[in-house]
């Protein structure tokens, strides 16, 4: 098991289900393409009045 | 008048008039679905015998002297997320082929047939909704109707290819992330996604419930306003649909564009685009004025926020049958859900106030410029198959890299009309003319005169 699949078998043990060995490279690969997308959100300086989108109507 | 290209328009026209026989126009159609659909794979269900009874209804109301309605006898599909009154909604998955059949049809087809439309069948689509291609492992690929190597696009992919195929006069898709423009881009067809809330949803299968918006395909821009303007109006059965009344926009389409400001995007919505894609983006900006070109700012990261909500939200969506059924998921689907499950959620926070940030950069743009201009896609169709591609020289892998124009627009919701042009290379490739939110008439009325100066079109120029 390379360290990219062990870190995702970890990981999903915290959500309380599995994902099938062979799998993981796969998902492994995605989470990667994934969180360099995330970098770019969490990387931009937001006001903290900023409100979120959308809103809901109650 | 051959009904493979004519207008919806044009088809319920003489419908209406009696001139025509809609059951004989559905025969017609049908038979070419029968001829080529086994090669192009559009339709993932038929339903001939429904069709052929709906167009009967249609010719004795004629016959009876009533309004068979403004699209009488128009030979139309929806993508198979729409819920068809006795039909299992697959929306794309094995998955969901165990669930009982639709009760009822989703509330935008059921306002196409009560305007007179056939539905013909229901149509192929990437799992769940989540792809730009149509490369479907349960379904089959759709092959695009101008080269069968290359892909339809997708997730519409069945409904944009039908149309250009000539099977349906107007299709009904999605589009969470680019899956109406990418196809119409793909498959040289006009389409229509149209502000976020617009139209409702109810009876259509979920993808992301904040970034999906429905919209009609259809062959001409004048086509693509009429279905729109059947399809319009409040359900209170989708909490996102608007109280706003119907803004029809066929009488727009007839209007000039005189005076009109058009802004194209500059950076990102230029820096990966092949020569082809920024040809087709000068083309339209000429037709329109002086071009101004202009920058929307952190399109890269809105893409990069539109990616992050679709995969974790998408992946919420379907926790539990992840868990439960992984090895029954399209594989190029599952992985990424499966990435979606472990997405801090402070990424999505994030994301969400940045969609505020960025709608306001947008709204500040549309105070100066009324339309803004982008590609739809970087590059005409790939291959069926293809697993990378160029951005301005450098090898990307392609699907993730599809719809990197469309995301940062659909990302706030604005309106656009997606408008086809063609290539030396003789394939159709897409530009998106965008809208400040509600403002459906406008693009369509700049996408009609574009038609009407033959600077778009879904007619293939003969070489």
């Amino acid at each position: 098991m390379t360290e990219q699949d062990q870190c995702v078998a970890e990981l999903v043990k915290l959500f309380g289900f599995d994902i099938p060995k062979e799998f993981r490279e796969g998902v492994a690969a995605q989470l990667a393409s994934l969180l360099a997308q995330a970098e770019l959100v969490t990387s931009f300086p937001l006001r903290d009045e900023t409100e979120p989108a959308p809103v809901f109507t109650p | 008048m051959n009904p493979a290209s004519a207008s919806a328009l044009e088809i319920a026209a003489r419908v209406r008039r009696g001139e025509l026989s809609a059951e004989a126009l559905t025969r017609a159609a049908l038979d070419r679905v029968e001829t080529l659909n086994p090669s192009l794979n559009c339709f993932t269900t038929l339903l001939s015998r429904n069709a052929i009874e709906s167009a009967r209804i249609v010719d004795s109301r004629v016959g009876n002297g009533e309004d068979p309605g403004p699209l009488a006898g128009v030979p139309v599909g929806v993508k198979d997320l729409f819920d068809v009154e006795g039909v299992v909604t697959l929306a794309g998955s094995k998955i969901l082929a165990d669930n009982p059949p639709a009760a009822t049809d989703a509330v935008l087809l059921r306002r196409l047939r009560r305007a007179g439309a056939v539905l013909i069948g229901c149509q192929n689509m990437d799992e769940f909704a989540y792809g730009f291609t149509t490369e479907n492992a349960h379904y089959g690929a759709t092959h695009n109707p101008h080269d069968a190597t290359r892909v339809a696009g997708g997730s519409s992919g069945g409904s944009a290819a039908s149309v250009a195929a000539g099977l349906v006069a107007i299709s009904l898709g999605s589009d969470t992330n680019g899956s109406i423009r990418v196809p119409s881009s793909y498959c040289g067809v006009f389409g229509l996604k149209p502000t976020f809330g617009r139209l409702p949803r109810t009876g259509t299968f979920p993808f992301v419930h904040d970034l999906d918006h429905l919209g009609p395909f259809a062959r001409s821009a004048t086509d693509v306003a009429l279905a729109y303007d059947v399809i319009q109006g409040h359900d209170p059965g989708d909490p996102a649909c608007t109280q706003r009344p119907a803004e029809y926009a066929s009488a727009a389409t007839q209007m000039d564009v005189g005076g009109l400001n058009a802004g194209v995007l500059g950076g990102w919505f230029e820096e990966g685009a092949s020569d082809d894609a920024l040809d087709a983006v000068r083309r339209v900006a000429e037709a329109l004025g002086p071009v101004t070109k202009v920058l929307l700012p952190e399109a890269k990261r809105a893409r990069a926020a539109a990616f992050c909500i679709t995969c974790a939200t998408g992946a919420a969506l379907h926790y539990e049958r992840l868990k439960s059924r992984p090895h029954d998921f399209d594989p190029a689907t599952r992985d990424r859900f499966f990435a979606g499950t472990m997405l801090p959620a402070t990424v999505l926070a994030r994301a969400q106030r940045f969609r505020r940030w960025f709608a306001e950069a947008a709204a500040a743009l549309f105070r100066k410029f009324d339309v803004l201009l982008a590609p739809s896609t970087p590059d005409v169709a790939p291959l069926i198959g293809q697993k990378t591609m160029k951005l301005r020289g450098v090898d990307v892998p392609t699907r993730p890299n599809i719809g990197i124009y469309t995301q940062p627009i659909s990302f706030i919701g604005l309106p656009v009309a997606a408008v086809p042009l063609w290539t030396a290379r003789g394939l159709p490739i897409g530009v998106q003319i965008i809208g400040p939110p509600w403002e459906e008439a406008r693009v369509l009325r700049v996408a009609a005169y574009l038609e009407r100066a033959g600077v778009v079109s879904s007619k293939k120029p003969s070489a």
